[in-house]
């Protein structure tokens, strides 16, 4: 067990005049090499809980345990935060070194490793990245806004956590950006072998991705299992709030009209090999890339 | 930062929240000045009716207002110990050297009392008043300046800005702090110098953010055509009415007999 909720409650603004619930009767355990999607409508409660899993927050009632270190034990907090990376929702905000380079390698020095192994790091982490050598020495705020996205990202790779949260890391990027982020999450998955959380409104993108799925409603874990459970039961969705992906609703309508569909899927190619196999039975799978 | 009593603005539905904020803001200014007029104890009691007064009728429970003194307390303190043991006057006690003078019992028993009285009708203008309210009261208070060439507008819309955007502020603080917490900064522990610069972190991209929305609230503003005071109208006009003539009326008597009493 790599984080560990027990019956986890937290209200912000507590033993004020402004309290307000946040999260309650939470209970949830994350494996290491898991891919977990959290999804939920706006004020749901996914950022408190991701905030609740490197220390950001600590529960006023029940325990936040990751590796075996409980959130509540202020000394071990820098422990928890390398093990643990969040990523913020627009995370270019929180650029501000001279240069990318030194910006990258703000975690790690924080973190107390040394200069030759935070050089290895961010290079290591500008490949993985796509971050091009030549803007290492350029300053973060010269950067287009996908660049800049993937610079702040590095930062908290730096550091090398175990686990990788992320809060809609492609909010407000064009479709190219966000599938190159998309990708590379891919890959820091099923190569680097990190665990990801992945917060995100857009449902598609969840369900493409995640092999888990975690639904929050008002504060409250409504739906935790495999995606098809949740995906291929619209009504259960929909009760959340939430509007399953359109690829889905594509699928629901060719059963109904008699197409066999044993298993639903939710990568593009996939749904067309689905369809073309229905109508034609053999004509020949379409080869390369689109 | 919550507990922070001055400044803040509790929406209630009272006598005192439905004055004309202006009638408000005369009766705090002319308030402040008795407050440094009177000479006696029995003329601090007639202000201390008024403070009453204002805090039964915009229903302010009074705990509020002397947790508001909280922050002061060590303000108080200093100058209550000064001014305790540094005035000449006949002595009363000795010891270690130190003397109290009957004249520094006096001063110092003054000092708490105007401290307190300052700060009880200041909290209580802003629990009453809402600071857009504040700021439209100002500005046409100030309204005969303009013939001085002072941008009387143009400084209470900046007021109303810089009061608008301390809660944005402050989120947005909270949320880069956890950002670059996240990436192993700490904030709290070394010296003073370490602790100035592990703050840098922070004010850069809050510096940069604000730029920016400054930036765009401005774009804003021009896409809906505001240029400044020039021909511009009221929503809400600021009218006085008979309640507030009976505030004045009775804030006036208080103050007069507080001044007379010598």
């Amino acid at each position: 067990m790599f984080i560990e909720m027990r019956d986890v409650e937290f209200v912000y603004g507590y033993k004020t005049s402004f309290e307000k619930k946040a999260l309650s009767n939470v209970n949830l355990t994350i494996s290491k090499g898991e891919f977990i999607g959290i999804i939920g409508k706006t004020g749901s409660g996914k950022s408190t809980l991701v905030q609740l899993m490197n220390g950001l927050l600590i529960p006023q009632r029940g325990d936040v345990i990751v590796d075996g270190i409980n959130t509540k034990e202020k000394k071990k907090v820098k422990e928890i935060r390398k093990r643990v990376g969040l990523v913020f929702q627009y995370p270019e905000y929180q650029l501000f070194e001279e240069t990318v380079y030194e910006d990258i390698a703000f975690g790690p020095k924080n973190l107390g490793f040394s200069d030759d192994e935070v050089d290895k790091r961010v290079k290591e982490v500008c490949e993985l990245l796509e971050i091009p050598q030549n803007i290492l020495e350029k300053s973060p705020f010269e950067l287009s806004g996908g660049q800049k996205r993937r610079v702040a990202i590095a930062g908290i790779l730096a550091m090398d956590p175990e686990c990788l949260i992320l809060d809609e890391p492609t909010a407000g990027l064009d479709m190219r950006g966000r599938r190159r982020i998309f990708n590379i999450i891919e890959r820091l998955h099923r190569e680097v072998k990190k665990t990801i959380i992945l917060i995100s409104h857009n449902l598609e993108d969840v369900a493409a991705l995640c092999e888990r799925v975690i639904v929050l409603n008002n504060g409250k874990i409504y739906f935790d299992g495999p995606k098809h459970e949740i995906f291929e039961n619209i009504q259960l969705l929909e009760k959340s709030g939430l509007i399953a992906p359109d690829i889905l609703y594509l699928q629901y309508r060719l059963k109904m009209r008699g197409f066999k569909i044993e298993r639903f899927e939710y990568k593009v190619e996939n749904v067309a090999d689905m369809i073309v196999r229905n109508i034609a039975g053999n004509i020949p799978k379409e080869g390369g890339k689109v | 930062m919550v507990d922070f009593v001055i400044g803040q603005y509790i929406k209630k539905d009272s006598f005192v929240h439905k004055l004309d904020p202006r009638t408000k803001i005369i009766v705090l200014v002319f308030f402040c000045v008795s407050i440094f007029m009177v000479n006696n104890f029995y003329g601090y009691i007639f202000l201390f009716a008024l403070i009453l007064l204002w805090t039964v009728f915009s229903k302010t429970s009074p705990m509020l207002l002397l947790r508001g003194t909280k922050p002061l307390f060590i303000l108080i303190l200093i100058t209550v110990i000064f001014n305790l043991f540094l005035t000449q006057g006949r002595p009363v006690v000795r010891f270690l050297g130190l003397t109290i003078t009957d004249k520094g019992i006096i001063l110092s028993l003054f000092l708490v009392i105007r401290l307190l009285l300052l700060v009880f009708s200041t909290s209580l203008l802003t629990l009453s008043t809402s600071p857009i309210e504040i700021t439209d009261a100002l500005e046409e208070l100030l309204k005969p300046l303009k013939k001085l060439k002072f941008p009387v507008h143009e400084i209470s819309m900046m007021m109303s800005i810089a009061l608008r955007f301390i809660p944005t502020i402050y989120e947005e603080t909270d949320k880069i702090m956890k950002a670059q917490m996240s990436r192993g900064a700490d904030f709290e522990s070394g010296g003073l110098v370490k602790k100035a610069k592990s703050l840098l972190p922070l004010l850069i991209p809050l510096f940069i953010s604000a730029f920016k929305r400054a930036d765009e609230l401005a774009i804003a503003m021009e896409a809906r055509c505001y240029r400044g005071s020039e021909g511009r109208t009221k929503l809400k006009k600021l009218e006085y009415s008979k309640n507030d003539y009976i505030s004045f009326l009775v804030a006036a008597i208080l103050m007069a007999l507080a001044i007379m009493v010598r």
